[in-house]
Parts: structure tokens; sequence; C-alpha cells
């Protein structure tokens, strides 16, 4: 069972369809969690990350459409600063429902 | 990674894209990205519907289905390559008596002795508690196993010295809670429905994994075949009974995280819905809590470490090398 290293990625968009924004919401949805109106977080490894890029590069449209992925080092994860609603997206270690 | 326990009675689970959402009356109650879910277990009465069930699949999502009171009822198994080579293996092995023996004889050691430990450890921590005479007794077993000569004796062992430490083990919980013997089916008292749900939940790990390492997990060693019983899951699991089920009930109980009014009494004892979440939870954090392991010598968790096992009894397997089984750390 080998253990990969999970990184912490803020995707943030700025698409000017309706139809296209949601399809890059959608597929963003498959792999983190929505923390603001355009802007997720996601604790992905390298390879989800390349596959999750790849997708959403493919839906864009390049001409009107941008879309901005920072990947952040722990020690940046930790001095995160929050203000209002939400907290910082952490991996959860089990669900129960 | 995260494991998924669905829990909740009457409850429905689709799939849309790469998540499964979680319905409860109607209301979803969470989208989770199936990315993010190693493994899922079921309890009795949710609805899973063929999308998400042929999501699971396309994942390789482990998935475990328990009834609500945690009897293994099936797994769901994605058409993978098998490993056909150790399957014959293992085949063979089982014909050889002196194979077969030697390995039953590590698997019944190695369970005694971490009932030793168990009672040693409890022992060191309260300094007015003392069992000698199980230490005692259990030391004798230990001393007798290498003579056994037959799986029956070795079993007859097995269960002797069962007997001997789970009426010290009872000993080890306060006053208010009574416990002299296992009970199960249905169990009958806290403690018991707590050890029977507790060796459900690790029954079922040990299933999955010498299942997906490619075992026929029904013909065992030491647990003789019988139908429908994966009596190789069982001898694996024995190595790891105390180590997790056993030392997390009693914690549990001694440290009033599960009280007696958290169970119902009827024809057996049974845990409320409520009660039984919490102790998901902490079996889970038992599973994945890392600590550095004297077998490995090196930081691990419970869940690696029966991985690790069902590995190395395949290498064993395969090509007849020792055996060294898990003993729970003193």
């Amino acid at each position: 069972m080998p253990v990969k290293r999970v990184m912490f990625y803020i995707i943030s968009y700025d698409i000017s369809d309706n139809k296209r924004r949601a399809v890059i919401c959608d597929i963003l949805k498959d792999f983190g969690t929505r923390v603001q109106y355009s802007v997720f977080e996601c604790l992905l490894t390298e390879d989800q990350f390349t596959v999750l890029f790849h997708r959403l590069r493919s839906e864009i449209d390049p001409a009107t459409d941008s879309l901005r992925c920072y990947r952040l080092c722990q020690g940046c994860v930790d001095e995160i600063l929050l203000a209002g609603r939400g907290d910082i997206t952490t991996e959860p270690d089990v669900y129960i429902f | 990674m995260t494991s998924l326990y669905l829990t909740e009675q009457g409850s429905v689970v689709r799939q849309t894209g790469d998540r499964l959402i979680v319905c409860r009356n109607g209301e979803p109650l969470a989208e989770l990205p199936l990315l993010k879910i190693e493994r899922v277990i079921v309890f009795g009465h949710v609805h899973l519907t063929t999308g998400a069930i042929s999501a699971l699949l396309r994942h390789g999502i482990d998935t475990t289905f328990l009834s609500w009171h945690g009897r293994l009822k099936g797994r769901l198994v994605p058409l993978e390559s098998k490993n056909i080579p150790l399957r014959l293996a293992q085949y063979e092995r089982t014909r050889d008596q002196q194979f077969t023996i030697g390995l039953a004889r590590k698997i019944v050691a190695a369970k005694v002795q971490s009932s030793l430990r168990v009672i040693q450890r409890y022992r060191r921590n309260h300094p007015d508690w003392d069992d000698q005479e199980a230490i005692f007794a259990l030391e004798q077993v230990l001393g007798s196993i290498d003579r056994a000569v037959t799986l029956d004796s070795l079993r007859g062992l097995e269960g002797h010295a069962a007997s001997i430490y789970f009426s010290s083990y009872g000993r080890m919980f306060r006053r208010s809670l009574r416990f002299d013997k296992r009970s199960r089916r249905p169990p009958r008292d806290p403690i018991n429905a707590a050890l029977s749900l507790g060796y459900s939940l690790l029954f079922g790990e040990a299933v999955a994994v010498v299942s997906s390492i490619g075992f026929d997990p029904y013909l065992g060693f030491l647990h003789a075949p019988d139908y429908g019983r994966c009596s190789l899951a069982l001898d694996l699991m024995e190595e790891f009974r105390a180590a997790i089920v056993d030392r997390l009930v009693l914690t549990l109980f001694n440290n009033e995280v599960l009280l007696p009014e958290d169970f119902t009494t009827g024809e057996g004892v049974w845990f409320s819905p409520e009660a039984k979440k919490r102790f998901l939870s902490e079996y889970e954090g038992v599973m994945q809590r890392a600590f550095i392991s004297r077998h490995t010598g090196h930081r691990t968790t419970f869940r690696r470490l029966l991985w690790g096992q069902a590995e190395h009894l395949a290498e064993t397997v395969k090509t007849g090398s020792a055996y060294t089984p898990y003993v729970a750390e003193p």
C-alpha cells in the first residue's frame, strides 16, 4: 500500500460563458472543495493534479477565460489566514453517515 | 486515505460525475469525491444506486456490506486479474501437513503471546491489579504449542488460552461492567457487543486484504475449511485481534467513551446508532494512527501492518520461507 504525498492546491477561475463555467465547476467538485464562488481548494497528489489540470485546460476558451492554480507547501498551508466564513480544507480520515 | 461508513438506515447513495452523494429523506447530506475514498463499509439498509455501485467498481474502491449488527454479508469485487500462481501455491501448501502445522503453530503462538502482552501492559499501568495465575497458565500453553502435532490439538490449545485470557480480560473493566466470557450471536453484554463489532470490522478488512493480494480467502491453514467461511482471513486476523480490538474496547469502556447506557438489551445487547458511530470513528483512529512498531522497526499503522503481513504470508506460501507473525506491542 504505497503512500503518496498530497499537496494543497488553490484553483480559481474566471469564465465568461455560463455553460463552460458550470462544466469547470463540475470537474472541480470531483477533485476538491468549493471555498468561494469561483475558488476551490484541492488536496491532491501530483498525478491527480495533472489529470485535473489537463481536463480543465481542455474545457476553457483560452481567448476569454482564465484559470489559475497555486500549489502551497505545508509551511504555507500553516500560514493561511482566514477572516469570516469557512475553514481551510483538510483531508478527512473518515466519513461516517 | 479515507474510509466511508454508511450507517444511516434508509439513506440513499447515488453518483454524479466522479462523486458520491449521500441522501437522507431526499436531502443530500454530503458530496464526496470518489478520488478521496479508499474503502466503503455499508451497514444494513443503505441503498446504493447502480450508478454508485459501478462508480465504486470503476474506481476500485473496496466495498464491504455488513448487516446492521455487523455481520459480514459480502463484498463488491471488481473483475481484476487475479494472482493465479499464488492460489495454486496456496492450494498446494494446504495439502502439505508439515507446512500447515508449522504455520498454524506460529499463528497460535503469536496470538497467545499477544494476549499475554495485553495482560502485562494492563498490569504495568495498574500496579494494584495482578493476574499471576493467568500469566502463568498462558505461559504454560505457550510452552506446549511446539509439542502439538495435530491441528486439532493446536486448536484445542488456542481455545484453552482464549478462555484463560478472556476471564482475565474481563477483570480489567470497571466494576459496573460485567464480562465473564465471550458470547456472540447474540452478544450478551456491552463488552461482547463491542468486541463482536470490532472483530467484524477487522475481519472485513482481512478478507479484503487477502482477496486483493490474490489469495483464496476461503482456504486457511489454522482454521479448518468450512462452507462459506473465510478461513484464511480468520488466520490473518488472529495476529491482530488483541492488539487492535481488545485494547480498543478496553480503553473505550474504561475511559467512558462507551457507557452501558449506549446499548439496548433485547434478544442480545446492541449498540445504539449514535454509539456505533462513535465506535466506528475510534476504530478508524486506531487503524490510521501511526506508531513505531517493533515488528517492522519503523513508523507504520495497523492498516499497513495488516497489508504487510498478508504480503509476507504470500511470500511464505510461494517460496516456503519462514513466517514471522505480528505480536501485540508490549
